[in-house]
């Protein structure tokens, strides 16, 4: 029926949004920094309405809207639209053109958003591979020349990433006859045990390439090095983004296409797992830039997210996407803040920068550390959420071990957001700050907010991640 | 008793709306008492107000704890939270916000970061009220660990830390502890899911067992200065000038000491009969120690460190006999021990003050204040077990019941309790008595000699001395 196709609004909406900005861009004559902002957040603003309404469309088998894709678009949209927001007044007080910042930050959002409804194998593919290669043009924005050999290092792996991404789906595609995520499935589950090796092959791929687009260990050496050469917003939006939308497709594609072949990489998933835990959480402590912390520190999420939802059954995916949600919500603040912390129009990114700022801007350094104890897992913020969610799940299912190394490998992680704290509240400041936006507390207050009625009454963020999962076991 | 259940939240309650409150209150000058101060000593005296009533409300003659109040947090794992409150608690809750009260009034004339040190004393407040209300086992480590951060505040800016290491070791041993009582209660409540008093209905396999109750151990273990971990916590301890936050940061053993009263000895499995014979070995030697250290230093901040060790490692080992009977004995105790250190703490952070800004020698200091050396004199004696306030009795009970189970290890645990006496006293000794001359000493000029204790102080410590007394008299004087 013609009227299914209003399934994809959002996306049509998106990708008029993006071919009106072109126009605008070249031949309008009083174009501003804020221009590309406004024109994002309509398009973004209705997006999320038009998925909100049509949540349930669907276009046959190959295009699915489901309470998971819709929760999860929404999240990314929601997540981009602030993050843009926020990121505005960096072009505006340098005058910038903003609009390749924007334009590549709606074609990032077209392109997850097809990934996740998308049911057609080289669609995804196709989709993820685009916005993992348009990290790229994002990290030119205003590059130091510094940074040039790190960028072009990043396009080189992603491009040869993406390469086995499509050689995985080539493979895939030719053995089991079809790119639809069903047959698929149904082919790998008739096959049993005798599924071709070029098909295990084929998957293994697939996953490296998500493993990469992740920044899991030992595929995260892109990760650090690119959220810290570059201009604040593009560091907070692949900081928040990204991880978000390739884990939601990652669960979406072995869940209803590829579990036949998953079981015996839960062992490998594990294994990088617990690398990225114990690398992230020492490779924070390591550093002194701000942005690699947190870059090192979400390494050590995305290892407790693999180990957590590594067997891929409902009770460890339940608690997987509240840890998500969770330290999301809580790393998205502490980009909030980052965006409050300059000096002279300049951001501060290393901790000698940041000493004292509790003297000069105690809501900010409040702010600050309400975020981070939110990360730690630390009681009575959000953060415990997660943390409880999965180590329960972990209990629950006899992995006593991996409960372990979630724990307490978290206090090494701790020690690097106490250096954090120490310069933040008890050194003084050598530097002065400049006077913060409203915006940032706004968004900041907005946060928390959030984030203190979820702990109080956490059962609709638990009643959303079910509906998620229901939509998608 | 439905009103007591409404009592309970307000115990947590109104030490965070006195959070808000602080943080929105101005900070003082040097002369007049600051809005923010005057926004603490109002909290804590409204949460005293509401633990009376909760005290009256108290069935005496009923074992356990009396109100449960139940909050269904999440569905799906399902965790209820759920407060109860029991007299040893709630005398331990009084303690605790009668020492921070003092602790307040210690710092009047401490302008340096107030808000911020009111702020962080009352989410203290909140979190320790909490967790000797909670009676199931999330409730109990969410505020288990909650607690830390304020304290990890309070030391890292008022703390004088001159190695950062330490304050970091501190902190990371503290949450170790909490990490390790998190994973066993996971563990448990995956078992079965019951309140703490229940706990020993939770049967687990051999190792299971022993590793969960050891986790447990190690976890209230942490908070408690036992030798080896004993030499972080003092570090940060005796590097405090700041009477309130020396408070807080003493209170943090109460924790410890409070968690393995309330989940051992009875309802300990077996199994870890081994592992409390070497815990009450170490005890010992670390009292022993402690003591000893005390009574060769100078230092009346580590004196006043060494004797609060000895007493909550003295309360530890009490808890840890086979017996509920010492319980209400270490609660009353424990009641006058904390008001008597925190009144103290006022009182030696008064003196250095003065003896810092006048530039003058400790010695003798007590010569010239007669109020002071009233209070001082009347705290020591309290401190040291004379019959001046609850402490004597109890601590006396306390010994004859160690005393009945293993005669030896009461002995050395009289040694190092004489010890810390001895030293404290000698420091009275040392403050109040200037050396003999031969010649007599010249007149002090006025501008050199040490102030007094002003008026209020002097009634605040009055009005101590007087709760000390009363609580010899009768240990729940309070509710008649």
């Amino acid at each position: 029926m013609l009227v299914n196709y209003i399934a994809l609004l959002p996306e049509l909406f998106l990708l008029t949004g993006i071919l009106l900005m072109v126009p605008v861009y070249f031949f309008r004559s009083a174009n501003t920094p804020k221009t590309f902002y406004t024109m994002s957040k309509w398009i973004i603003l209705t997006s999320v309405v038009l998925t909100a309404v049509f949540y349930d469309r669907s276009i046959g088998r190959v295009w699915i809207n489901n309470d998971y894709t819709t929760l999860f678009k929404i999240i990314i949209y929601l997540f981009s639209l602030a993050w843009g927001g926020l990121s505005l007044k960096r072009f505006q007080n340098r005058d910038d053109r903003s609009f390749s910042f924007y334009f590549i930050l709606l074609l990032c959002l077209l392109g997850f958003s097809l990934a996740l409804s998308s049911r057609l194998l080289w669609l995804s593919a196709g989709a993820l591979t685009f916005c993992l290669l348009l990290n790229y043009p994002l990290l030119k924005i205003d590059e130091e020349e510094e940074y040039i050999s790190r960028h072009r290092q990043y396009l080189f792996f992603a491009l040869m990433f993406s390469l086995l991404l499509w050689v995985g789906v080539w493979l895939l595609q030719r053995g089991t006859g079809s790119a639809d995520y069903s047959e698929i499935r149904g082919f790998l589950l008739a096959a049993e045990e005798n599924v071709p090796g070029k098909l295990q092959l084929a998957f293994v791929l697939i996953m490296v390439f998500f493993l990469f687009a992740l920044g899991v260990a030992p595929f995260h050496f892109w990760f650090a090095d690119a959220v810290s050469g570059t201009i604040l917003p593009v560091a907070g939006y692949l900081s928040i983004v990204p991880g978000v939308a390739y884990f939601a497709v990652l669960l979406n594609l072995v869940l209803n296409a590829l579990d036949p072949l998953y079981p015996w990489f839960e062992t490998v998933m594990l294994i990088f797992g617990i690398s990225s835990v114990f690398i992230g959480a020492v490779g924070a402590n390591s550093e002194d830039d701000l942005r690699r912390i947190f870059a090192y520190a979400e390494l050590y999420y995305i290892g407790v997210l693999l180990l957590s939802a590594s067997n891929m059954q409902g009770q460890s995916l339940l608690g997987s996407l509240i840890y998500l949600l969770v330290y999301v919500l809580a790393l998205f603040g502490i980009y909030t803040v980052f965006s409050g912390c300059r000096y002279k129009g300049e951001y501060l990114y290393r901790l000698d920068e940041v000493r004292g700022l509790s003297t000069r801007r105690p809501l900010l350094a409040a702010a600050l550390l309400f975020f981070m104890i939110s990360l730690i897992g630390t009681p009575p913020l959000l953060g415990f959420l997660g943390k409880l969610s999965v180590i329960n799940s972990l209990v629950a299912g006899g992995s006593y071990g991996l409960m372990a190394v979630v724990a307490f490998s978290v206090l090494v992680l701790v020690a690097a957001y106490l250096k954090i704290i120490t310069a933040v509240y008890f050194e003084p400041r050598n530097i002065s700050f400049d006077r913060v936006d409203k915006g940032v507390y706004i968004y900041m207050a907005i946060n928390i907010l959030l984030i203190i009625a979820t702990i109080l009454n956490p059962r609709y963020l638990m009643h959303d991640v079910e509906m998620m999962l229901a939509a998608i076991i | 008793m439905e009103n007591l259940g409404s009592l309970i939240n307000a115990v947590i309650l109104i030490p965070l709306f006195g959070v808000l409150f602080a943080s929105l209150s101005r900070e003082g000058g040097r002369e007049r008492v600051s809005n923010v101060l005057c926004v603490g000593i109002f909290t804590v005296l409204s949460n005293l107000v509401v633990l009376w009533r909760a005290a009256l409300l108290i069935d005496l003659d009923k074992d356990g704890w009396q109100v449960v109040e139940k909050f269904t947090w999440i569905k799906n794992p399902k965790i209820e939270l759920v407060f109860g409150i029991d007299i040893f608690s709630l005398m331990l809750i009084a303690a605790v916000h009668l020492a921070v009260l003092l602790g307040m009034v210690g710092i009047r004339h401490n302008t340096y970061r107030q808000k911020a040190l009111i702020v962080c004393a009352l989410l203290f407040l909140s979190m320790i009220s909490g967790y000797f209300l909670a009676s199931d086992f999330f409730s109990f480590y969410i505020f288990f660990e909650a607690m830390l951060l304020p304290l990890f505040m309070l030391i890292g800016i008022f703390g004088d830390i001159k190695k950062q290491q330490i304050l970091y070791r501190f902190f990371l041993y503290n949450l170790l502890g909490a990490v390790f009582l998190f994973v066993a209660l996971i563990v448990l409540y995956n078992y079965q899911n019951v309140s703490i008093r229940e706990v020993s209905r939770i049967v687990l396999s051999g190792h299971g067992e022993a590793l969960v109750w050891g986790s447990i151990f190690i976890a209230f273990l942490s908070r408690i200065p036992v030798w080896p971990f004993h030499y972080w916590i003092s570090s940060v301890n005796v590097n405090i000038s700041n009477p309130l936050v020396f408070i807080i940061a003493n209170i943090i053993p109460l924790s410890g000491v409070y968690g393995l009263i309330r989940f051992f000895p009875v309802n300990a499995p077996e199994v870890l009969d081994p592992y409390l014979l070497i815990l009450e070995v170490v005890s010992i030697i670390t009292m022993l120690m402690i003591a000893l250290i005390g009574f060769t230093k100078k230092d009346i901040q580590y004196k006043i460190f060494s004797y609060m060790t000895v007493y909550y490692i003295l309360y530890l080992l009490g808890a840890l006999l086979p017996t509920d009977a010492l319980l209400m004995n270490i609660g009353f105790s424990l009641f006058s021990y904390l008001i008597i250190v925190a009144a103290l703490e006022v009182l030696v952070a008064h003196l250095d003050n003065e003896c810092q800004s006048k530039e003058i020698g400790e010695c003798g200091v007590l010569c010239a204040v007669p109020r002071t050396s009233l209070m001082f004199s009347f705290l020591i004696l309290a401190a040291i077990g004379m019959p001046l306030s609850s402490v004597f009795l109890n601590n006396m009970v306390i010994f004859s019941g160690l005393l009945k189970f293993n005669i030896k290890m009461a002995v050395c645990i009289l040694l190092a309790v004489m010890l810390a006496s001895v030293s404290l006293l000698q420091q009275l000794f040392y403050l109040k008595y200037p050396p003999e001359t031969d010649e007599p000493l010249p007149p002090v000029p006025e501008e050199c000699r040490a102030a007094d204790i002003s008026l209020r102080v002097f009634a605040v410590m009055l009005l101590t001395a007087a709760l000390l007394v009363l609580s010899f008299i009768n240990p729940l004087w309070f509710i008649g």
